[in-house]
């Protein structure tokens, strides 16, 4: 991505060659490598379910961390496998917390709770949904590992032995987590969760 | 995808939203925004790496083992030790020219016109002024306790970072020349060639070639006045650019600036007031976040320029108030005329002129905008927009 359409030097640089620059302290190779992943983790921390008011907050924070830890990165496994995997780990942080501050106010301010639930299992709001919408409440519904495997596979379109680096566990395991995704999808599609606008366009409304 | 297929109608709403998803990539807007608040992000402290519980154990034998070693009575090395310390198991070569060989742990210490060359266990050099004294950890990491020592780094290998403890700061390198001085009431660090970074608790300041800093210790009287010359204050990071010195032992001024100097960077100030503002945003106190801002905003650097633009947005989105917004900006444009956050800024004009129904300078910004950036993304959108005004003012026409 070149940033208000201005080609940035060193585009052409490998991962290697960028994280060494940033090591060296050139801002060329920082302002480089963020161009080239920005894209992919702004696109990865939503799949993952972080909301739009904290989505630039937990990018910054995945950008903060790899920078800080480009001097750890010995180069073994991809950079962006790498940057993955710290945003992965942000994202389970983030959505740890969010349990815990959701807890606090079912716990001090039960109202508020009840709102957030009226407004999420509203069957008209689901129905006014796009089909992006629509998914992010399906993938909600997943486990967080099961979740991490879709997305990455499906979304992100990595390869299954790139995906099991990611998430650290064998090339099977993520086999078996995408197998049960798929089929916990398309289930809650057919229980009729799904109601896209396309197909309701001539239904009742 | 096949699983998809046999869903029916709900697998292809299902594969379009999997598409959706895969172009939810942020606009520019985003991104820019993102840049401009991460542009003065440095790397503060490398996180600890988290060790099993019995490797403690192993660890604290060692240490046990080592000092008992260290502590061991070898002999008296010409090297002027700490005054309750053993001698160092190696002995040290005062007023030698030629670098010895130092491994940690151990204490050395320059008498008057004495200085002293060492070399440590991964190729770097040391240079020690008179009357300077330097620790070295078992991990040979030195830290300079006062005086001043040149330093000459190669460079490290991917992972690995070399550093220098002076007084509260870590002197972070990854290959470089350069010169640390520690005094009572300051610290200086002067590079040579390379890039270093100084790192307290809380910040970090960057320093390239031919430039020095010192961190304050106390405040100088220059800043801060007599009265408070005497006050302990929290070390204060001040960057000061100075022509390439050479020489291998550079002393830096201690003395503090009379002239007020060429500010880069206040690391520890300008994220916090982010931060915080971005949670009295949060919390709703929009007030505070436009005072925190402002404080933000008068500062200078990248941080600065985005405070300004959420200034802006701010008084539009959520005080309503357009009007104020469009002064923030116009402020902006004025005083930024290349600025990071320039298109956006200039983008935001426009929509604001659009929303408070004030067609003809809204068409003006869009000429402008579309003058000035022939290669911007969002130039479609605005020619289709700058059509719809020309057809709204049609009418009004004569």
């Amino acid at each position: 991505m070149a940033l208000g359409g201005v080609a940035q030097p060193g585009a052409k640089l490998s991962d290697r060659e960028l994280v060494h620059q940033c090591v060296c302290g050139d801002p060329n190779g920082w302002r480089c490598l963020y161009d080239r992943y920005v894209g992919q983790v702004i696109r990865f921390v939503s799949a993952l379910g972080v909301a739009a008011d904290e989505r630039d907050d937990a990018v910054q924070e995945v950008f903060v961390a790899v920078y800080r830890s480009l001097p750890s990165f010995r180069g073994e496994s991809q950079l962006s496998t790498w940057i993955y995997r710290i945003a992965a780990r942000h994202v389970s942080k983030l959505a740890s917390r969010r349990r815990f501050r959701d807890m606090l106010s079912s716990m001090l301010w039960r109202e508020l709770k009840d709102d957030v639930d009226a407004n999420q299992a509203g069957p008209e709001s689901v129905e006014r949904s796009s089909e992006l919408e629509m998914l992010d409440r399906m993938l909600e519904k997943l486990s967080p590992k099961k979740r991490t495997a879709l997305v990455l596979f499906e979304i992100e379109g990595l390869p299954v032995e790139q995906v099991a680096e990611i998430v650290g566990c064998p090339v099977n395991t993520v086999w078996s987590r995408l197998h049960h995704a798929r089929a916990e999808l398309s289930k809650l599609a057919r229980k009729g969760t799904w109601r896209p606008v396309t197909a309701r366009a001539g239904g009742p409304t | 995808m096949s699983w998809l297929d046999e869903l029916g109608p709900e697998g292809e709403a299902l594969h379009k939203g999997l598409q959706a998803a895969q172009d939810r990539t942020g606009d520019e807007l985003t991104r820019r925004r993102l840049w401009a608040q991460l542009a003065h992000v440095r790397p503060a402290k490398m996180k600890r790496r988290r060790w099993p519980k019995p490797v403690f154990g192993f660890a604290a034998a060692a240490c046990i083992g080592a000092l008992v070693y260290v502590t061991w009575p070898t002999g008296k090395g010409p090297v002027q030790m700490a005054s309750n310390t053993p001698p160092a198991p190696v002995a040290q070569e005062a007023a030698s020219r030629s670098p010895s060989f130092l491994q940690g742990p151990a204490v050395v210490r320059t008498g008057k016109d004495e200085t002293m060359h060492v070399r440590l266990r991964g190729g770097a050099r040391l240079a020690l002024a008179t009357q300077t004294q330097l620790v070295l950890s078992a991990q040979d990491a030195p830290e300079v306790k006062i005086g001043t020592v040149s330093l000459e780094v190669p460079k490290q290998e991917p992972g690995k970072h070399f550093h220098v403890v002076a007084g509260p700061f870590k002197v972070v390198v990854v290959g470089t020349r350069f010169t640390v001085s520690v005094r009572p009431e300051s610290v200086g660090v002067e590079v040579q060639e390379g890039v270093v970074e100084v790192e307290r608790e809380g910040g970090a300041v960057r320093l390239e070639a031919g430039q020095n800093w010192t961190g304050w210790l106390v405040a100088p009287p220059a800043q801060h006045g007599a009265a408070a010359a005497t006050r302990v204050h929290p070390p204060v990071a001040r960057l000061v650019p100075r022509t390439r010195s050479t020489g291998p032992v550079v002393v830096p001024s201690l003395e503090p600036q009379t002239s007020p100097p060429a500010v880069i960077t206040t690391p520890p100030a300008a994220p916090s007031l982010a931060v915080q503002a971005r949670n009295a945003l949060k919390a709703g106190d929009t007030d505070r976040a436009l005072a925190l801002l402002q404080t933000l905003a008068a500062q200078s650097g990248p941080g600065s320029e985005n405070a300004v633009y959420e200034m802006g947005r701010i008084w539009r989105d959520l005080k309503r108030q357009p009007r104020k917004a469009l002064d923030v900006w116009r402020a902006y444009q004025f005083s930024h005329p290349a600025g990071l956050l320039r298109h956006e800024v200039d983008l935001s004009v426009i929509e604001t002129f659009v929303a408070l129904g004030d067609t003809s300078h809204a068409l003006i910004e869009a000429e402008a905008f579309l003058a000035k950036y022939p290669r911007s993304e969002r130039r479609s959108e605005v020619v289709r927009l700058k059509q719809l005004l020309l057809d709204r003012q049609a009418p009004a026409g004569p």
